[in-house]
């Protein structure tokens, strides 16, 4: 067996540098814990009652979201316990400002005094805050769970908030059977359009061409949705994917191509998108290339391979390569090492 | 009763259960509160005209003629007089694609969640064999059909006519929970276990001997079990994340077996039967654990770090069933006894040092150890027809990836922004042509909105690929470099993987949204990225790609509104090769340029939309319709760069492919009608027409032809995708509660 180089210096390797990176992480839970969350004094604070009096129509619809719930019937902490007021901040000068306007307008005068929406946090299109400083607000009870990577993402990056993709006030209407994609099964419905995947081909519109085409997975059809491998929330891996690497994402529907196998075939250990595309292809199988040409990007020897061949011929018809090399993705079988067996 | 009988009385009877549960729970839900619409139920009738049992027609999806139970769901609040929900969903019920959901919790202590699954995978509806199946992935030959096959193998256009259909679907069937509890805003503990069924076949390439090319269906008989525990606990300084999740793969069918229609005495050379091992039962475990602190108000460190170990040690198959064959080495060992783990570990720091200027520096090392046992074999039985003498050695291929990597946007205004960015890459491999590489990428990216309604954003990546060294013998070890046996010449000089070999990368995309109205809004979109293989002079030479798309919405007044979307494509691969001959008697190997060959590869893809929506009667009445194209061409143009005239000119066979292509429209026209404030009817046409043009399957219809010499003895399924035409019509009442 020939030597191992020294980079890839096996499995005993890999132990001190997980010890040396869970040293580092064991510091970070004792200063999160060193300083117990930060809520604002309550004396300028109304309570969602009174925001309903004057929006009634708003306070009805978003009583019916989940986040509402939780706000106004079991509040887990003090911010959650601001209803209203724990995302558009303290409301008195707001309504204080409000109800000089209606008491100066019914007096048939005019209000001459500042307007009651510059007392109040607005959120979403038309928001004076930045897309920081706007997502901030949401920050402060999500910034957990699939947001943990959030700061630094490329979402963020590129500008976008949370309210760039999500309402707040209500739940979206069902998705007509018209959408043009369907959508899976879900508890989240704060979505501004009729599906999740539209959301993200607003952005990303190369992507509802390539969902077209005949081999596809099964987004359409409403089996998957994009958030299926990417966490758009931020990620600690490229592409925001949700899991270590391109493969690894695979690997959750695929487990059967994990290995190890006897014979591997070094670029499909790599990543499989050396030879497939994954949001969509005009080949079968999600390939990039059809075989014999997407093989031969690579091999090429004395015999078949080296030869253009006719489009009749057994290399070329049918499944090409696969033919006969059919264990492409790694083979178990003592005679397999063509990856025939 | 059996088991499609009970489908299909379950698919009769299901609309008419839900909706007397449908109306009951309507009173119930009004007890609790009066607000939005808490729960749906959808049912209807279908009726199908055309090639609706076309594979592609019924891919991830069930659509059948009948009554068919589109959505239900209901949502109970305050249950037990508490804050406890529950919340049932339902979609396509009693379909091949249906799907389950419920969710019973505390609204803010715990939740949980059962999910069923379920998505259909057609191949092909056309695919015929010859073979019968009999236990779990063995595949026989009637003895007459093969007596009379042995006897005359000219006779198999005859024989074929007793094949029968050959089922080439699977199924994917997944049910799982998932317990969440979260005893305050800042805990939160999960548990999670699913279980996945995949069963059902696929085609499956096989030779046997070197001229018994057998295509079967392939069983797919897969069991995944998940397990996933995690605990998490975040506040407004940071979190931490830490996490044990578990896959377990088995393969019920792990093995096929098939017998040679054109022999049943095994010799060398003819073997009566073949096996191969099928995909190996295997396991993954893993733990995560991810942490963030905010330094300060304006800095967040994060970290994140995952080791997984792969494990697989099914037992081996033996080298052949030939029974004839013999002189075979022992096998090294009895089983693989593979062990991989990857480690990845990630941290980013993101800061605001300014308020208008976001940086993150970014680390990443992704480490995949592979502690396999490199295993020695003396020998081996290629396609269970005889012992080839060249020893094989299986190798654990390895690799690191790390990268570092800073970007920085600036503010410069609401809106505008600039961002440079760099990411350095450094991969070692074990046992492939490069042993490091190391890739530096460059980024800029404008964005400018100057008025409200306009916003633009344009960018410019560059990256640069070197390999330290390329050797074509670094990963030859015993394989074999040039082919197989002693009459096999060496590639040529400046063959490069395109994985591995020196790329330069260019790729420039730009983004431009208008709404200049409330009314009306527009998307454009261009892209183009070219990557070229510097040092490359056979394999790929580079690629080019350009995509560009424009989108737009147009309210014309409250009642209409329009939608469109275009996109245009084009993909272009350009690839050299050569072909040569071994040493032959005392002939010398015929190995030079003037035998090397090129191959371009084109393809276009266009794609368009449209759609309207028109409400009218005071919005009792709606109607959409859309239409939409997706329109792809391919083709592959091969060119010799030789001169036929010389003498030793090999390649002969450097002739265009048949074009391929795609057409699929879709026109659907739907009018919804408000009968009352909680019943909705409906009425929906959708065409569905896909064409196909493509030459490599062309050929085996029915399904099998003799299309050169090699192929007198081998038989096709014939599992081909042809197009399809369907025009659906549904009725449906949605009834909300």
């Amino acid at each position: 067996m020939a030597s191992r180089g020294a980079r890839c210096g096996g499995y005993q390797r890999a132990i001190p540098a997980l010890m040396k990176s869970l040293f580092l992480l064991a510091w970070l839970p004792g200063l999160a814990l060193s300083a117990w969350g930060q809520v604002a004094g309550g004396s300028a604070y109304v309570g969602s009652n009174t925001c309903e009096e004057c929006h009634k129509q708003g306070y009805r619809r978003f009583s019916a979201t989940k986040m509402a719930k939780v706000f106004f019937d079991a509040p887990r902490n003090d911010l959650e316990k601001q209803g209203c007021e724990a995302c558009h901040g303290p409301g008195r000068e707001h309504v204080e400002a409000a109800r000089e306007h209606d008491r100066v307008r019914a007096q048939g005068q005019v209000y001459a005094g500042p307007p009651s929406g510059q007392f109040i946090l607005r959120l979403g299109k038309g928001s004076p805050l930045s897309a920081s400083e706007q997502t901030a607000r949401c920050l402060q009870c999500h910034e957990k769970g699939g947001r943990l990577f959030w700061k630094g993402s490329a979402h963020e990056g590129r500008g976008l908030s949370c309210m760039t993709c999500h309402q707040v006030h209500q739940n979206r209407p069902a998705a007509p059977a018209t959408a043009a994609f369907k959508e899976p099964l879900t508890g989240n419905t704060l979505f501004p359009t009729r599906t999740q995947m539209e959301v993200c081909l607003e952005c990303h519109p190369m992507r509802r061409a390539q969902l077209q085409r005949s081999s596809h997975m099964p987004l359409r059809e409403g089996e998957m949705t994009c958030a299926s491998c990417h966490n758009p929330h931020g990620s600690p891996n490229p592409k925001l994917l949700v899991a270590a690497s391109v493969n690894e994402t695979c690997y959750k529907c695929h487990p059967e191509r994990r290995g190890p196998f006897l014979w591997e075939h070094p670029p499909v250990m790599e990543s499989c998108l050396n030879c497939h595309e994954p949001h969509g292809s005009t080949r079968p199988q999600l390939l990039k290339v059809s075989p014999p040409r997407l093989c031969q990007e690579c091999h090429d020897s004395t015999g078949h391979p080296g030869q253009p061949h006719l489009a009749t011929e057994r290399y070329v018809f049918n499944r090409g390569c696969t033919n006969c090399h059919s264990q492409i993705h790694g083979s178990n079988h003592p005679s397999g090492s063509r990856f025939q067996r | 009763m059996n088991l499609h009988r009970t489908r299909i009385l379950g698919r009769r009877f299901q609309p008419i259960l839900l909706l007397p549960l449908a109306f009951l729970l309507k009173p119930v839900l009004h007890a609790q509160e009066t607000g939005p619409e808490r729960g749906n139920l959808e049912i209807g009738v279908r009726a199908l005209a055309g090639d609706h049992n076309s594979s592609q027609f019924n891919e991830y999806r069930d659509l059948h003629p009948g009554f068919f139970v589109q959505d239900f769901q209901t949502s109970l609040d305050h249950l037990f007089h508490g804050n406890y929900f529950l919340t049932v969903q339902t979609r396509d019920s009693l379909q091949k694609d249906q799907r389950f959901r419920v969710t019973f919790g505390d609204t803010s202590k715990f939740k949980f969640e059962f999910d069923w699954d379920s998505t259909p995978h057609e191949f092909s509806n056309s695919a015929m064999t010859l073979f019968t199946p009999g236990s779990p992935g063995v595949f026989t030959i009637p003895t007459a059909v093969r007596n009379n096959l042995i006897n005359s193998p000219a006779s198999l256009p005859t024989m074929l006519q007793f094949a029968t259909g050959a089922n080439t679907a699977s199924r994917r069937q997944l049910g799982g929970g998932k317990f969440t509890y979260t005893p305050n805003g800042a805990w939160a503990l999960f548990l999670q276990y699913s279980h996945e069924k995949e069963s059902g076949y696929r085609p499956f390439g096989s030779l046997l001997n070197s001229s018994n090319m057998l295509e079967l269906p392939e069983p797919t008989d897969y069991r995944t079990d998940e397990l996933k525990a995690g605990v998490e606990y975040g506040n407004s300084r940071g979190g931490f994340q830490a996490g044990y999740s578990a896959s377990i793969f088995n393969n019920q069918a792990p093995a096929l077996q098939w017998q040679n229609p054109f022999n049943s005495v095994s010799a060398v050379s003819n073997s009566s039967q073949g096996q191969i091992a099928l995909y190996p039962d295997n396991t993954a475990q893993s733990l995560e654990f991810a942490g963030a602190v905010n330094l300060s108000a304006s800095t967040r460190l994060m970290a994140y770090i995952s080791p997984e170990w792969m494990r697989q040690n099914s037992a081996f198959l033996p080298y052949t069933v030939n029974s004839a064959v013999t002189g075979v080495a022992p096998l090294p060992a009895t089983s693989l006894n593979g062990k991989k783990t990857r480690l990845a570990m990630n941290y980013t720091l993101a800061s605001h040092p300014v308020k208008d200027l976001l940086v993150t520096v970014r680390y990443r090392d992704y480490d995949y150890i592979n502690d396999t046992p490199s295993l020695l074999f003396q020998n081996y039985v290629q396609t269970d027809s005889s012992v080839n003498a060249l020893a094989r050695q299986s190798l654990p291929y390895s690799f690191n990836r790390q990268t570092a990597g800073v970007d920085a946007t600036w503010m410069l205004h609401k809106g505008d922004a600039l961002t440079l960015g760099y990411n350095f890459e450094n991969l070692d491999r074990q046992y492939r042509d490069v042993a490091k590489s190391q890739e530096h990428t460059g980024w800029v990216t404008l964005d400018l909105n100057p008025r409200k309604w306009i916003f633009f954003r344009g960018s410019y990546r560059l990256a640069k690929r070197d390999p330290q060294n390329y050797d074509l013998s670094r990963n030859i070890d015993l394989l074999d470099p040039q082919g197989e046996g002693a009459t096999a010449v060496a590639m040529p000089a400046g063959w490069e993987l395109f994985d591995e070999a020196a790329r330069t990368r260019y790729k420039a995309d730009a983004l431009l949204e208008i709404d200049p109205t409330d009314r009306l809004e527009l998307t454009a979109s261009y892209e183009n990225q070219q990557e070229r293989y510097n040092d490359t002079i056979y394999g790929m030479l580079g690629n080019r790609n350009m995509e560009s798309t424009i989108d737009g919405s147009y309210t014309l007044s409250a009642h209409v509104s329009l939608v469109a979307n275009y996109a245009y494509e084009t993909y272009k691969t350009d690839q050299r090769s050569r072909q040569y001959s071994g040493p032959s008697g005392s002939n010398p190997a015929n190995d030079t340029s003037n035998n090397d060959w090129e191959s371009y590869i084109r393809d276009g893809v266009n794609t368009v939309g449209g759609g309207v929506s028109v409400s009218g009667l005071r919005r009792k009445l709606t109607f959409d319709g859309l239409y939409s194209l997706s329109m792809a061409k391919g083709n592959i143009l091969n060119r010799t760069l030789g001169n036929p005239l010389l003498a030793g000119f090999l390649v002969t066979t450097a002739q265009d492919y048949p074009e391929t292509g795609t057409r699929f429209h879709t026109v659907t026209a739907a009018v919804r009608y408000k009968l009352t404030n909680s019943v909705f009817c409906r009425a929906e046409y959708r065409l569905e027409r896909y064409d196909q043009a493509d030459f490599q399957t062309a050929v085996m219809t029915p399904y099998m032809v003799p299309l050169d010499s090699r192929t007198n003895t081998s038989i096709f399924l014939g599992a081909s995708v042809p197009g399809y035409h369907v025009n659906i019509l549904s009725l449906s009442l949605d009834y909300r509660f």
